[in-house]
């Protein structure tokens, strides 16, 4: 098994930044892939941030976009 | 290594019969054929037994530009040996005669008693700014073995790969200085060189004879440079990549064994990620009609559905009755428990006919659409249609993949972490060929 690893031990000595940066993505992706998150960015096209408690929501307020002027 | 000495007085002289210039000798003892630097005339005597004569045994017509570029007769510490340079010649090839090169003899400083250390001898090679240090060779192909060299490559005991460079028979263009053999016989050498940068290995065969074996490894010019304690403007400039010059990217296996790695690690990744967030698919039909004269759009309400998790929501709108109309839908989602929304506005359209009896179809009845880390909670969408006049009534289906798979995710830090391997690869390969390019052998023509 450590004669498996060892040419790998070698590659991450050579291209150390390389194998970090690596790390680092594959962390970032499955983080990610976890909460859901697209890196590419997604198609939400509103600019609202989460405000208020569902009592402010069932008020039927308008307060910008589409998506809260109405609540069932 | 050290600077070099100055140039001590010579030990015995010869006398060149052609133009009677005395040449001096450093190693009378071994040295018995010298290199007129005034007349360029080859000729044979011993230093020991000046009352012997000298014998001519060829001339060369005149001295080569750019000449030689290290000075004769100084001593270096080179190849860990302390030597003196004492011959220089000028070498090409019988069947090319442009290419020509230079070789610097390096003898034992001091004359020793007895055989010469076994890298004797000691050689520098020189070829547009490249250079050699050649010894003889330790390990050598066996040509008795099927496998050895006869595919044109050579693999030593300790994994190294030789790969046929070149086969060509030797022009002496010029000799200067002191030399222990007769440097004309090497014409009817049959040389064959096999590179491994930074190494080059080289055997001379004469007619059937057993080769013998010499191992060159190359020098930066900084390196000759140092250990002549000269400017390294007065070197010959580098040209082109060098037989044994070691790539910039030498490690490049390690880096795609390393990509490897991690294209693996980034697909078991991908796999965890699609067990452990299951897509949960759901949907809804509506049918979208046209608003009354004066009224304006009418909303559409979906069932309320559970994110049970925080996860990415892939979003389908599908009109499959639409055709040769056009529809407009914003999709409003709601967190029915924080008032959250997300949006987005999509059109459909779908138009189709005949022409000059061919179908045409052009535009899609479906749009898709990704909402990003939608945390958990209730939700349901709200949707604003808007249809083209004239569309009637058209059904529009709604799909939703709760935690749908995010696939540009795995593509994306895929290709972030392929550019670095990929440039590598590219220049490592761009070395190559423009270092085959000088060969015969060159395992890229084929593909150029």
């Amino acid at each position: 098994m450590l004669d498996l690893l060892r040419p790998f031990g070698l590659a991450i000595r050579r291209w150390p930044v390389y194998a970090g940066l690596a790390a680092l993505g594959l962390g970032a992706f499955e983080w990610a892939g976890l909460r859901g998150y697209r890196l590419l960015g997604d198609d939400n096209e509103s600019t609202e941030a989460e405000r208020g408690g569902p009592g402010n929501s069932l008020t039927g307020r308008a307060h910008g976009g589409h998506g809260v002027f109405y609540h069932k | 290594m050290s600077a070099p000495a100055l140039t001590p007085a010579p030990v015995a002289w010869v006398t060149c019969p052609q133009c009677a210039t005395q040449l001096p000798s450093h190693d009378p003892a071994h040295s018995r054929y010298f290199g007129c630097p005034k007349c360029r005339t080859f000729f044979r005597a011993n230093p020991l037994a000046p009352a012997s004569g000298a014998q001519r045994l060829d001339g060369f017509k005149k001295a080569l530009v750019p000449g030689p570029s290290l000075p004769l007769g100084l001593v270096v510490e080179l190849g860990g040996y302390r030597c003196r340079l004492t011959s220089y010649q000028v070498r090409s090839e019988k069947n090319d005669r442009l290419a020509e090169w230079r070789e610097y003899q390096l003898r034992p400083a001091e004359p020793l008693a007895g055989d010469d250390p076994a890298d004797f001898p000691l050689q520098l090679a020189e070829y547009q700014g490249h250079w050699l240090l050649i010894r003889k060779a330790w390990q050598m192909p066996d040509r008795q073995e099927p496998r050895a060299v006869q595919d044109g490559s050579w693999e030593d005991e300790t994994g190294r790969n030789y790969r046929l460079w070149h086969r060509y028979k030797p022009l002496i263009r010029d000799a200067v200085g002191e030399f222990d053999w007769n440097v004309l016989e090497d014409e009817s050498l049959l040389i064959t060189e096999y590179t491994s940068p930074p190494y080059l290995l080289a055997a001379e065969q004469a007619g059937n004879n057993k080769p013998a074996w010499y191992l060159a490894q190359h020098l930066e010019p900084e390196q000759v440079a140092q250990a002549f304690a000269m400017p390294l403007s007065d070197l010959p400039a580098q040209q082109d990549v060098g037989a044994a010059q070691p790539n910039p990217t030498q490690h490049w296996p390690e880096l795609a064994r390393l990509t490897g790695l991690i294209a693996l690690l980034l697909t078991v990744a991908q796999l965890l990620l699609l067990g452990l967030k299951p897509t949960v698919n759901g949907s809804e039909e509506f049918v979208l009609t046209e608003p009354d004269a004066g009224a304006t759009s009418r909303m559409l309400v979906s069932k309320p559905f559970e994110m049970r998790e925080a996860g990415a929501l892939a979003v389908t709108l599908e009109a499959p009755d639409l055709t040769n109309h056009w529809a407009e839908i914003t999709a409003s989602l709601v967190n029915e428990q924080t008032g959250r929304g997300y949006e987005f506005t999509r059109s459909l359209e779908f138009y189709e006919g005949v022409e000059d009896s061919e179908r045409w179809t052009e535009g899609n009845r479906s749009a898709e659409a990704v909402l990003s880390a939608v945390p958990a909670g209730r939700y349901h969408f709200n949707l604003y249609p808007s249809l083209d006049k004239g569309t009637g009534a058209v059904a529009l289906a709604l799909r939703l993949e709760e935690n749908t798979s995010l696939w540009s995710n795995y593509w994306l830090v895929l290709a972030a972490l392929g550019l670095l391997p990929l440039w590598t690869w590219w220049r490592h390969r761009s070395f190559e060929q423009s270092r085959w390019a000088n060969s015969d052998f060159n395992p890229y023509a084929s593909n150029e």
